[in-house]
């Protein structure tokens, strides 16, 4: 038999060799000689076992694994055939159980019927899970029997495939019991696993599909994993799920869509899209699911099964070599994995086709199941990479709207800086200016008059003293004004009662102080304090002066404004008859002062007293200048 | 008998306080001088009860007098001289251990009166200040630090009642306590201020690596 030099892609049988225990390996040999008969029937129905081994059989000695059938019958020669396989000198050398296993991919035969010492021990019952990649394993009858020989006959549909025995281990029921778990796990469970596997990688690409409809290579790889799983049915399936000429043909026409869904997804993950190939992938699975229907297939089912391979592999080989030849070009990771996992899935494709031809071992562990698994890791590896990317790119966004906010904070904290050091400027200026109008028209004047007074010689002491004192007030009064109040009424009121307590006192003024908390008034600045300063020191002077009161009440309230209101109990006076007259200074005086703050002032007096308002607003309007 | 000691670079009120404490028979002018340097030796030599201090001094300011005079003698009631009794220079006075002030245009009338109160007990305070006192973030309490001094209820709401500018007498009358009480709680008031401005300096300093723990 030809052996092509596979060996690389039998990782999975190296695998199992490692790890089948050695002590096990000891107690089962390879049975690779047996003699074999053959009957030929015309009909696709076998006749019923026979109770016993017929006696008149035409036994001759083969090395197994025989594949002597794999040839296709010619005209007029009978298709369908019973393989007899007689095991010699299979007698125990100790009495521990003993089983006999066999394992191979190509067909053994659909059902078998075992005989040890002539008669039945075991009988195979499953549809198509017996001949077709399921690991048998026979218990054998107790050592107690003096079974020396085993017989097995395998009814076999040589057809176009054809047929083959294949060799037998034999041994200790543990050792034998653990190699088929190895070629069970390797035939049946891992393809079983590996479906189930890719199905949840292609959900999580459904829905990812399903947010991002414009993005088909999620979808495209959805329906490659439903296919894919649809395809590896069969390796791993005990019942057929439909009848068993459809079951095939969907086997065989997922395979086809398989191809179409693979390699069309790999040319949008590489960005490439080559409308030709598509379009031939397209047409060819087509027409293959079509002419592979039950009803109009030909009667040679497997010959076009056979067609359909060879063709996908042709189809696989000029795509793959087309992605290559991208990912030479592009040397970029994702591309050179995904042209990497095409060869893998290539080679697979190779190596089981040429299995299915009788050119390899036909014992090998059929790869196709496999294939999947390299290509699918391209897809989590395209994947993983592109979200790694996005999250980079989100973080790269972020950092750069970071240091975009960053240069603006500091753009605006330099122009609020510039405006801070001009509104210093500005208020410094202000400030000069009211100081240096503040000396002009009151400490300055009053001294220079003082001054003159004196120089001339006429002056009094104690009208100098006056004149003095009321110098050193309007100080006092200017400096208050620029104490921390914190815009506080309250506070601006107490300063003037604290100064002006001794001069009150001292005159016999009691003083009734009723102030409650008020809210700050934001705009209550030096001059406004000031101000405001000057109003009540005026009224006050104006009660010293002319009131004759023996009692002065100062209250500050709170309603839709600042309400401060001084009351005294002096005789009054005619409010209108001042304000009209010409030197009625005094009242217009206040309430020019009350308005240049945007207070108002009002006054009223009676027989019973005089009572001032002063009204200041909760907010002010920009100050005219 | 109180010893006075002045230290004040203007000679003529030099003289104005001479006069006003000649003729008080429990008082008494130590000594009067022109200088920084020569108040430092003057308190040593003549430990005043009553330190009298202006803060403009030709060699050095009047705060390192007042700092130097806490120091040296804490019994002794420091008093800073003021034209205006401005926030700014009243409240640097008494973190430097002043308990009391006086305003020049004052001075005449009633410096012995004030000196007299001072020693009962009582300190002068007027609105602004108490409003900066209650701002004051009394109990700030550093992990490293000493831990501050903080203002009584009482306290707080005496200098509350003197920033809304009731006079003692009102405040006293508020908070049914006698009128001395008043001015003991401004005095207590400031010698808090005063131990926290001292333990902070240290802090500092020591933050600063000037004084070994």
């Amino acid at each position: 038999m030809k052996r092509a030099s596979w060996a690389c892609c039998e990782i999975s049988l190296l695998l199992a060799a490692l790890l089948a225990a050695p002590a096990a390996a000891a107690d089962r040999a390879r049975v690779v000689e047996a003699d074999v008969a053959i009957e030929w029937f015309d009909t696709q129905t076998w006749p019923a076992w026979p109770r016993e081994i017929p006696p008149v059989l035409d036994w001759h000695h083969v090395q197994l694994p025989y594949v002597g059938l794999q040839r296709k019958p010619q005209a007029g020669e009978r298709h369908f055939a019973r393989i007899w396989v007689r095991l010699a000198d299979i007698a125990p050398a100790d009495p521990a159980p003993r089983a006999l296993a066999y394992s191979a991919y190509l067909p053994t035969g659909f059902h078998a019927v075992f005989y040890a010492e002539g008669r039945q021990v075991f009988a195979t019952n499953g549809e198509m899970s017996n001949g077709w990649n399921v690991p048998v394993l026979i218990p054998l009858p107790p050592s107690g029997s003096d079974a020396r020989t085993l017989v097995a006959a395998f009814d076999c549909y040589v057809g176009s495939l054809g047929c083959g025995v294949p060799s037998f281990q034999l041994g200790s029921l543990a050792a034998v019991s653990i190699w088929h778990e190895w070629q069970k796990l390797l035939r049946i469970d891992g393809p079983r696993v590996g479906s189930v596997a890719i199905l949840i990688v292609g959900a999580f690409a459904l829905l990812t599909w399903i947010r991002r409809r414009s993005e088909s290579v999620y979808m495209l790889f959805f329906i490659a994993s439903l296919l894919w799983t649809v395809r590896t049915l069969h390796y791993h399936l005990p019942r057929y799920p439909l009848p068993e000429a459809w079951f095939w043909w969907a086997t065989v026409c997922s395979f086809a869509w398989l191809s179409v869904a693979v390699y069309l997804f790999s040319f949008r993950l590489q960005g490439e899209r080559s409308p030709r190939i598509e379009k031939a992938l397209i047409i060819g699975a087509t027409l293959s699911t079509v002419l592979g229907m039950p009803p109009i297939a030909t009667d040679d089912y497997w010959l076009f099964e056979r067609l359909a391979y060879v063709m996908q592999a042709l189809i696989s080989l000029a795509v793959t070599v087309t992605l290559t030849a991208v990912a030479v070009k592009r040397r970029t990771p994702p591309d050179v994995v995904l042209a990497i996992a095409l060869w893998i899935m290539f080679a697979m494709g190779i190596h089981d086709l040429l299995l299915l031809e009788w050119n390899l071992d036909m014992e090998r562990v059929f790869l196709l199941p496999y294939a999947a698994l390299p290509l699918f890791g391209a897809f989590i590896f395209s994947m993983s990479r592109r979200y790694r990317r996005a999250i980079d790119d989100i973080e790269n966004v972020n950092a750069s709207l970071e240091s975009r906010l960053e240069a603006r904070q500091r753009e605006l904290a330099s122009s609020y800086k510039q405006l801070r050091q001009y509104e210093i400027r500005n208020a410094q200026e202000q400030e000069r200016e009211r100081l240096m109008r503040d000396m002009h028209d009151g400490v300055g004047s009053s001294l220079i008059s003082t001054l003159a007074l004196v120089e001339r010689g006429d002056a009094a002491p104690s009208m100098v003293a006056q004149t003095l004192r009321d110098t050193v007030d309007e100080l006092k009064l200017t400096i208050d004004s620029m104490e921390p109040i914190d815009q506080d009424v309250v506070t601006l009121l107490a300063t003037l009662r604290y100064r002006m307590t001794p001069r009150l006192e001292s005159a016999g003024l009691a003083l009734d102080w009723q102030v409650n908390e008020v809210p700050r008034l934001e705009w209550l600045d030096a001059p406004a304090a000031l101000q405001i300063m000057r109003i009540v020191q005026e009224c006050f002077g104006n009660i010293l002066k002319h009131a004759q009161a023996s009692r002065i009440s100062v209250a500050c309230s709170a309603d839709d404004g600042v309400v401060v209101r001084i009351a005294d109990n002096g005789r009054g006076f005619d409010v209108a008859a001042q304000q009209s007259a010409p030197r009625g200074r005094g009242l217009r005086n206040l309430e020019f002062r009350a308005r240049e703050i945007g207070g108002r002032i009002s006054i009223t007096a009676d027989g019973g007293g005089t009572r001032i308002e002063l009204r200041l607003p909760l907010e002010r309007r920009a100050r005219p200048r | 008998m109180l010893s006075v000691l002045l230290v004040e670079d203007d000679a003529r009120f030099r003289e104005l306080v001479a006069a006003a404490l000649s003729g008080v028979a429990d008082m008494k002018l130590v000594d009067a001088v022109d200088t920084g340097g020569a108040a430092l030796a003057a308190l040593q030599r003549t430990a005043p009860d009553v330190l009298l201090v202006d803060l403009g001094l030709p060699d050095m300011s009047g705060l390192e007098v007042i700092r130097h005079c806490a120091a040296a003698h804490p019994q002794c009631e420091i008093m800073v001289i003021s034209v205006f009794g401005d926030e700014q220079h009243i409240l640097s006075s008494i973190e430097a251990g002043a308990t009391g002030y006086l305003l020049k245009d004052a001075l005449p009338t009633d410096l012995v009166g004030q000196i007299r109160t001072l020693r009962a007990g009582g300190s002068p305070i007027s609105p602004v200040i108490a409003r900066q006192l209650l701002k004051r973030r009394w109990s700030e309490i550093r992990s490293d630090g000493p831990p501050a001094e903080n203002l009584s209820e009482r306290e707080r709401s005496v200098l509350g009642l003197v920033a809304k500018g009731y006079t003692f007498p009102e405040i006293a009358r508020l908070l049914d306590i006698s009128a001395h009480s008043v001015t003991t709680y401004v005095k207590r008031t400031y010698l808090k201020l005063h131990v926290n401005s001292k333990t902070e300096a240290v802090y500092e300093a020591r933050k600063l690596g000037l004084l070994r723990d």
